[in-house]
């Protein structure tokens, strides 16, 4: 058994299921799957292994989603930082004017 | 003049950086949602099995205020859910399943890395982050 390859083929058939990618890009998030990877090949022949396969799948996927998510709002906030401190400047610049 | 009309391009930023949707609302709807949607039957089966039989009232209420969140498919109407509760419900299913010789400990861990997940995707969703 292949848990590696297994794992990776419950990945791609969540991607199906719910039709959205995993936002896999982050160093982060791959170590994180890689991890849970690792502890799963030790559960091999382990009572209930499908369902820790499963498990681990949804796990991956939802630090993903989390990760999106963390990503998104420091975004928004290096955005919202940026013009904060361009409307601030223009704000002086037109006081003084 | 050129003030203003940088204070024009400023404004314009800021509508354009939110009107397709500010990225992390973006990804709650699009990505982390769509996943807590998918994951949560199968979390719920060790949140009924810790709640035991009849469930507990404050444990039923939770779930079937996440339920109503789903069928509605509105996350924003888990701020009416109680996480810890469901959460320490589930941890009690999942160490009644290894008890009972279903799982073993080691894939005990995998149900319970996939619950802390659940937990924090339910923070994340309602805005508090970690």
């Amino acid at each position: 058994m292949n848990v590696a390859e297994d794992f990776k083929e419950l990945l791609d058939d969540f991607v199906q299921e719910t039709g959205r990618g995993l936002q896999a890009g982050t160093a982060e998030l791959a170590a994180y799957a890689a991890g849970r990877s690792a502890h799963l090949s030790t559960l091999v022949g382990d009572p209930g292994f499908a369902v820790a396969l499963r498990a681990e799948r949804d796990a991956v996927a939802l630090k993903a989603g989390i990760t999106a998510v963390r990503q998104g709002d420091a975004a928004d906030q290096r955005i919202v930082g940026l013009i904060h401190g361009g409307l601030s400047f223009a704000a002086k610049a037109l006081a003084t004017a | 003049m050129r003030t203003r009309h940088y204070l024009a391009a400023l404004s314009l930023l800021l509508v354009a950086a939110c009107s397709g949707g500010c990225a992390g609302a973006q990804a709650r709807s699009e990505v982390l949602w769509p996943t807590v949607k998918n994951v949560w039957p199968r979390v719920k089966q060790d949140v009924e099995r810790g709640a035991g039989t009849p469930i507990p009232a404050p444990i039923q209420t939770s779930i079937d205020r996440l339920d109503a969140a789903i069928a509605a498919d509105n996350w924003r109407q888990l701020d009416d859910v109680d996480r810890g509760i469901l959460t320490n419900a589930a941890a009690l299913g999942i160490r009644d399943r290894v008890d009972a010789e279903e799982i073993s400990e080691g894939v005990a861990e995998s149900l319970r890395e996939r619950l802390r997940q659940f937990s924090d995707a339910l923070q994340e969703l309602k805005g508090l982050g970690l």
